[in-house]
């Protein structure tokens, strides 16, 4: 396969609902909004926008949140990851670490982490279908033109005619684009560095894969061709974000 | 109703992503390799001329780290590509989750004696924002030289090409190829104090 992404007008995104959740959505748009809930929902909004945002800049807290709302989503899709990882021949380590961390993302995190968030960022899906494909959507965050092109190479497969949005958004169907994504980069470390990537330590590499989901592919081979695998494991710290952290949460569990 | 509910998660989901974006710059400028016009190479002297440039670029940048790259046969005369990190930090915008992260790579071709400033806003994808201390001519030589003579102590094949690298407790040392044909490895770290190969 080659390590190329695809230009990012390749798709426009089929726009339906995402089944499941289109009651819920529809029970709370019904609701006919009066002045007073207004201004309400105006301060409420702030100020779970200002507590999230003091979640964020404390790590400690951030920790916390994390642990717990992406901790629970590791529990729960345990079986899944563990078949996904070995159809992609990828570790399910570093599938947890990655949906522990980004499913507790900010954006996620301020609209409640679930049938909210799902729906604001199908909405801004939606919206980018007809521009970048760049939101990052689902418990993986991962942008839609990514996950199109994961499918175009036959790194993800899903069965059918479905929507992207909707698939990455499932938590279940979501964990097969994060491995598909984490084998790709994995293959092309390995097509384009070959033994300088594989005479790395199993440490090493997997770090490196970890800053590529972050980076992408493009991004990673830039980054290391100006400044070397090594120090590219230092200057970034999204591995110690998914990977230090996943394993701290584990054996504290 | 439906569409202005999704406005609004929108709206909100946009507020939630909301950050500035800086353009990447790339520059190109002459240097001097050092300030008698002699072969040696005066990393001190270098990190002067490219904090000069930096400034205008990024007035509040501070050093983040140093890196060497060439070939293992070059490593005595430091010829090769000299790297010097910096980072600036920009306070949050008004809506903005989280500060605005710029770095700047300052590359010098200690052949050519010319540099690259690559300045780029990664502030998604987690810097690591922690000071290092600049290194002085007599540290960078003594790491050069440790690194040679531990190159040669392993017997490792000297068309290698190396990458050294400032790290917060010591300095990283790979080679590429990791592994020679004698299935030699060279990935090792020299501690910053006592400039000794550490222990793994």
């Amino acid at each position: 396969m080659a390590c190329t992404q695809a230009s990012k007008d390749t798709e426009r995104g089929v726009i339906s609902y995402p089944s499941i959740r289109s009651r819920d959505v529809l029970w709370c748009a019904q609701k006919r909004a009066h002045p007073t809930s207004v201004v309400g929902g105006g301060m409420y909004t702030y100020h779970r926008y200002q507590s999230q945002q003091t979640i964020n800049n404390n790590p400690e807290l951030n920790r916390q949140a994390r642990d717990q709302i992406g901790g629970a989503l590791v529990n729960q899709l345990s079986d899944v990851v563990a078949q996904k990882a070995a159809s992609h021949n990828t570790s399910s380590t570093l599938i947890n670490a990655v949906i522990r961390h980004e499913s507790g993302a900010f954006e996620r995190r301020f609209l409640g982490s679930g049938f909210l968030a799902d729906a604001a960022e199908y909405g801004e899906a939606m919206a980018r279908s007809f521009t970048d494909q760049g939101a990052s959507i689902g418990i993986g965050q991962m942008q839609t033109g990514l996950a199109k092109e994961l499918e175009d190479m036959g790194y993800v497969n899903i069965d059918g005619k479905h929507d992207i949005s909707a698939s990455l958004l499932n938590d279940s169907t979501a964990v097969e684009y994060i491995a598909g994504n984490l084998e790709y980069l994995s293959d092309c470390l390995v097509n384009t560095y070959g033994t300088t990537f594989t005479d790395l330590s199993q440490d090493d590499q997997n770090r490196l894969i970890l800053i590529g989901y972050n980076l992408g592919w493009e991004n990673l081979e830039n980054n290391i061709d100006d400044q070397g695998m090594g120090d590219l494991i230092d200057i970034l710290s999204y591995d110690n974000q998914t990977l230090d952290e996943y394993n701290r949460w584990v054996e504290g569990r | 109703m439906k569409k202005k509910f999704f406005l609004f998660s929108l709206l909100l989901l946009l507020l939630t992503s909301c950050n500035r974006t800086t353009e990447p710059i790339d520059v190109t400028v002459p240097i001097q390799i050092s300030q008698s016009g002699e072969e040696i190479v005066d990393v001190e002297f270098m990190l002067v001329q490219v904090k000069e440039v930096l400034r205008e670029y990024l007035p509040e940048g501070y050093y983040r780290g140093l890196v060497f790259r060439g070939s293992c046969a070059d490593i005595p005369n430091a010829k090769g590509k000299v790297v010097f990190h910096f980072i600036q930090v920009n306070t949050p915008c008004f809506l903005c989750n989280k500060p605005q992260i710029l770095s700047a790579d300052a590359i010098v071709d200690t052949t050519l004696g010319t540099f690259d400033l690559k300045i780029r806003d990664v502030t998604n994808f987690y810097p690591n924002t922690e000071k290092k201390p600049e290194v002085s001519n007599e540290t960078f030589e003594q790491v050069l030289h440790s690194v040679n003579l531990e190159i040669i102590n392993l017997g490792f094949d000297k068309t290698c090409k190396v990458d050294i690298f400032q790290r917060k407790d010591a300095w990283g040392v790979m080679c590429d190829p990791i592994v020679d044909e004698n299935g030699i490895r060279c990935d090792f770290d020299i501690d910053k104090e006592t400039f000794k190969v550490k222990e793994n």
